[in-house]
């Protein structure tokens, strides 16, 4: 790639992302300006894309039909797919007053594709963890920890896999009373006057919040990472790469 | 809207306080400066066990089938997923593996992976081995709109959902993906070695409901998305799991060290590394920012640390 236009490309892009930055300082008029360009520029490729990439393969061919390479008859075309069309327009009568609830036929057949997927889906996303949930809480060797499992293979790795040691048998133990007092926090949320139950409610609003603050710790780091990134991308890829050539 | 005032971080009810702008300017310095320092290496022992799965996944799936690569990721995400994909990427070229890439989340998604490609085949050619080829090794079948039905479709068969896709042949023609070395003879999710989701939003979710079961599902999240992630992978749905810039390191660490025989979960086998130690592509990106992912974590530390003791000095102060 020409050196020169590069310098070019990067330099537009170091522009438009101190740009976005100047917003820490505070509100201004060059981070809206770079921020609506940004919106355009997406949306714009994103129209473009909707044709080139989603409607021209998946609809327009299998409509019209294609040719080989010979000029031939190859794959027919289905006049069927037509139909579409006009149906998927009526959703832009939602803006009718007259005419709205025609907006519904598509979103109806959209809800309908959608909610005959949906027991299926549920039950291949949370029943295996149902299984999982169901862990031993009672060691079966009377050792505490796994051993090194390093260079160990065939039966005897097995063998360790299939033992409860009790270092274990103490991370399934929190693991099934966080379960089960998060369930109790989520199920029983009127005023309950049983003790027991409201220490258990209480317990797992607690890890619960644990939970989250260990979340937030992932958020934080991630956005450590952005900024080290753009600053990668300003200092290293821009400034000595580009302009330095180094 | 009208320009507001620089906003200022208190420190306690009544205590000082520390521009907003000043702590910014901290955090770029500290981040920015460890990048200069090429040499500065931070030791690395990776522990989390699904890294270890994802690699002895990758480095045991047959290589006779392709695998299908979602890429769900943009620029927006770079400093997480671009150094995922450079791994993933590095070891399915490093092991032959034809892939087929494609997207439901962006379509600015393939074109942002098709780059990161191009440039590992730069960086292969330098260093003497054969550039990945477009067509013969890998085809773009690009973005689809219904990521729900797109994931349907390839539950129920792979050529119906990828039909009427075209990408470039050698010759500069487009033709059919399924007439391509990489797709010829793929019919359904049992006809690949694996899916591979690289994602930045919350496409997993997508393919675990409806195809994670019918092949071997491996992902490669943001760090924000981890621990929503992790129930999955403790419950085998997903087989491997990479978890934003710490897991990129640790994956970068296990292409030099390999894993001994036991360290996976999932191949009870030794797994050897693909690169020696002296390769500069064993310091990938993970590790390139991994000097600067300490300096802000201690710069923040620090700040709750001084925050904190300033809020008690004040609130004394308040007391007295």
């Amino acid at each position: 790639m020409n050196p020169n236009y590069l310098v070019f490309r990067d330099g537009c892009i170091v522009l438009a992302t101190l740009g976005l930055y100047s917003v820490l300082y505070r509100e201004n008029k060059v981070f809206r300006f770079f921020e609506h360009m940004f919106l355009g520029l997406a949306v714009g490729w994103a129209v473009v894309a909707m044709w080139t990439e989603v409607l021209f393969s998946t609809w327009w061919v299998k409509m019209i039909g294609t040719a080989d390479k010979l000029g031939h008859h190859g794959q027919p075309g289905y006049w069927a797919w037509a139909t579409l069309l006009p149906i998927s327009f009526l959703g832009y009568l939602v803006f009718s007053k007259k005419y709205n609830w025609m907006s519904r036929i598509p979103i109806g057949i959209i809800l309908g594709l959608w909610a005959g997927q949906q027991v299926q889906v549920w039950f291949t996303q949370y029943g295996p963890q149902f299984a999982d949930s169901m862990r031993p809480i009672w060691p079966n060797t009377h050792e505490f920890t796994r051993p090194d499992v390093t260079g160990i293979s065939g039966p005897a790795l097995a063998s360790i896999k299939d033992t409860v040691y009790g270092s274990q048998a103490i991370d399934n133990v929190i693991y099934v009373v966080t379960l089960l007092c998060v369930m109790s926090y989520f199920l029983f949320s009127f005023d309950v006057k049983q003790k027991l139950l409201a220490r258990t409610q209480t317990t797992g609003r607690w890890l619960l919040m644990i939970g989250f603050g260990a979340i937030f710790g992932s958020t934080v780091m991630m956005r450590f990472s952005l900024l080290i990134d753009r600053m990668s991308f300003i200092f290293i890829e821009f400034v000595k790469h580009d302009v330095l050539r180094r | 809207m009208a320009d507001a005032e620089p906003q200022v971080v208190s420190t306690g009810r009544k205590g000082p306080a520390i521009p907003r702008p000043l702590l910014y300017l901290l955090l770029i310095l500290a981040t920015a400066t460890p990048l200069f320092f090429d040499n500065i290496s931070i030791p690395d022992q990776p522990a989390d066990p699904a890294v270890f799965d994802m690699y002895a996944m990758l480095m045991t799936i047959p290589t006779d089938r392709p695998v299908l690569v979602s890429s769900e990721w943009t620029n927006g995400t770079r400093a997480e997923s671009r150094g995922a994909f450079e791994a993933l990427m590095r070891i399915l070229m490093h092991r032959n593996i034809k892939f087929v890439l494609f997207s439901i989340a962006d379509a600015q998604a393939p074109p942002v992976a098709v780059e990161v490609i191009r440039d590992l085949n730069e960086e292969r050619k330098k260093h003497g081995e054969r550039p990945y080829e477009r067509w013969n090794d890998w085809v773009d079948v690009g973005y689809y709109a219904n990521g729900e039905g797109t994931a349907e479709a390839l539950a129920v068969s792979v050529q119906k959902a990828f039909s009427g896709k075209q990408d470039m042949n050698p010759q500069g023609e487009s033709e059919d993906v399924f007439d391509s070395p990489v797709l010829k003879g793929v019919s359904t999710l049992k006809d690949v070695s694996a899916f591979i989701n690289v994602t930045a939003s919350a496409t997993d979710i997508v393919y675990i409901q409806r195809l994670a079961s019918k092949t071997t599902f491996l992902e490669f999240c943001t760090g924000v998305m981890g621990p929503e992630a992790i129930p999955y992978y403790s419950s085998g749905q997903t087989k491997g799991l990479a978890k934003g810039l710490r897991s990129v390191i640790d994956l970068e660490t296990l292409m030099v060290t390999g894993i001994p025989a036991g360290g996976s979960s999932r191949v009870p086998a030794a797994v050897p590394g693909i690169l020696p130690a002296s390769d500069p592509r064993s310091k990938g990106r993970g590790n390139h920012y991994n000097a600067s992912l300490h300096v802000a974590i201690v710069l923040m530390i620090l700040m709750i640390v001084i925050g904190n003791v300033e809020m008690y000095r004040a609130k004394r102060g308040a007391a007295s």
